[in-house]
């Protein structure tokens, strides 16, 4: 399968930056592919796909609307700002089960990579 | 809660429904596409499908009282309670049928949304203007899969084509009319009935699979054991015990018959319901009313 560079703009002004690639057999699965994995968050106003090695004014550029790429819809839930500071939210749960008098002594799941926690 | 649900409530529910179970089908994928690319492209196409669940269950909210939200409406119902499609909930079985699926699913949903886009119920055309917006990316995933797949080699055809197979009776009954659908054809919130939209579906699904030399999966699905005469000689009108189908007629396809793998629009599901059920909303049930 053919290797295609994913170019992108992150404003209008801007010139077109090489942001990634992707394999795809053809043109179309390419521009499909570049913008879902690269232009699902607002990541840019415009996309395009050229494949690697042909000539740097060889693109192809996505069909759609800069206002609707990446997405209209509330994506909030996809950040990962569950796992933002576990820590504190378990020192927070330590504290208020220790006020009813009780203490989380279940021993850390084992370290599959090294190091810490019980086998 | 659904037992005597309006009828604007029961449309949403079957909307967001099969977007939220779909959309879980989906979402099984994650790490298990055949390449990484693919695989992140049909997890987004996933996560849209729950978020465009989640904006329509917003709007279900204003006929309901207090104690319901948007999670206790996703998560927090008994299985007869959701009102999707049979088909959303079958397990996938290889990626050509979860393509399959998908393109049978999101051509029915273009069909339907754009039908409700002149919907007497504004709140409902101003949600389906957004969600359209990105429903045809997936439309557009759909036909890319569908056209690269059906072109060959003969594996992948074969996979499709099992696909469709597998999933077009069931796809059918996406258009199973919804409890009191008279009373919102009437007051103009569904605008085209379901069986005219079915109709539309289906012819549209049959060009497209003519054009593929696919249309023997449609032949497959034709009606069988209708019109049975009596010892007499008499045709029976009543009941028909048919098997129902598809076929060409006039030169276009059409449904014949009542629906394979319908009740979902009613609550009844098939028997791969529970475990989905249980694995989606074993969180919301273990600790309900949790947040992150």
């Amino acid at each position: 399968m053919e290797i295609w560079d994913v170019l992108g703009k992150r404003t209008a002004g801007d010139e077109w930056s090489v942001v990634g690639a992707v394999k795809a057999p053809d043109v179309h699965m390419a521009l499909l592919l570049a913008r879902e994995t690269h232009f699902r968050h607002k990541e840019g106003v415009a996309y395009a796909v050229r494949r690697r090695g042909d000539a740097e004014e060889a693109l192809t550029v996505g069909e759609g609307d800069a206002a609707t790429l990446g997405g209209v819809t509330d994506r909030s839930y996809r950040r990962q700002e569950a796992y933002a500071g576990v820590g504190a939210k378990l020192r927070r749960v330590a504290e208020r089960i220790a006020e009813r008098g009780l203490r989380i002594d279940r021993p850390r799941p084992p370290d599959l990579h090294g190091g810490g926690g019980d086998p | 809660m659904t037992d005597d649900a309006s009828p604007r409530l029961t449309l949403l529910l079957a909307l967001a429904d099969d977007d939220l179970i779909l959309g879980h089908r989906h979402s099984e994928w994650t790490g298990w596409v055949p390449h990484l690319e693919e695989d992140l492209a049909f997890s987004s196409i996933a996560q849209d499908e729950m978020a465009h669940a989640r904006l329509l269950y917003g709007l279900a909210l204003d006929s309901l009282g207090e104690d319901w939200d948007e999670d206790r409406l996703a998560l927090g119902r008994a299985p007869d309670g959701y009102r999707n499609a049979v088909l959303c909930e079958r397990p996938n079985r290889d990626w050509g049928f979860s393509l399959a699926r998908q393109f049978l699913y999101d051509t029915a949903d273009d069909e339907r949304t754009s039908a409700l886009m002149s919907s007497s119920w504004k709140e409902l055309v101003e949600i389906l203007a957004l969600v359209r917006t990105e429903e045809a990316y997936h439309l557009d995933h759909a036909r890319t899969w569908f056209r690269r797949l059906a072109g060959g080699p003969v594996a992948a055809r074969e996979h499709l084509a099992g696909g469709l197979e597998a999933s077009l009776a069931e796809a059918l009954a996406i258009f199973e009319p919804l409890p009191a659908e008279e009373e919102l054809v009437a007051s103009g919130v569904l605008p085209v009935s379901s069986r005219e939209l079915l109709g539309a579906w289906l012819a549209r699904v049959g060009e497209e699979l003519e054009a593929a030399s696919l249309d023997y999966v449609l032949e497959r699905h034709a009606p069988v054991g209708d019109l049975v005469p009596t010892a007499s000689g008499e045709i029976e009108e009543t009941p028909s015990f048919a098997v129902p189908g598809v076929a060409r007629e006039d030169g276009r396809w059409v449904h014949r018959g009542d629906f394979a793998g319908s009740g979902g629009r009613w609550g009844r599901h098939s028997e791969d319901f529970t475990p989905l059920w249980e694995d989606l909303t074993g969180l919301y049930r273990a600790h309900p009313g949790a947040t992150w």
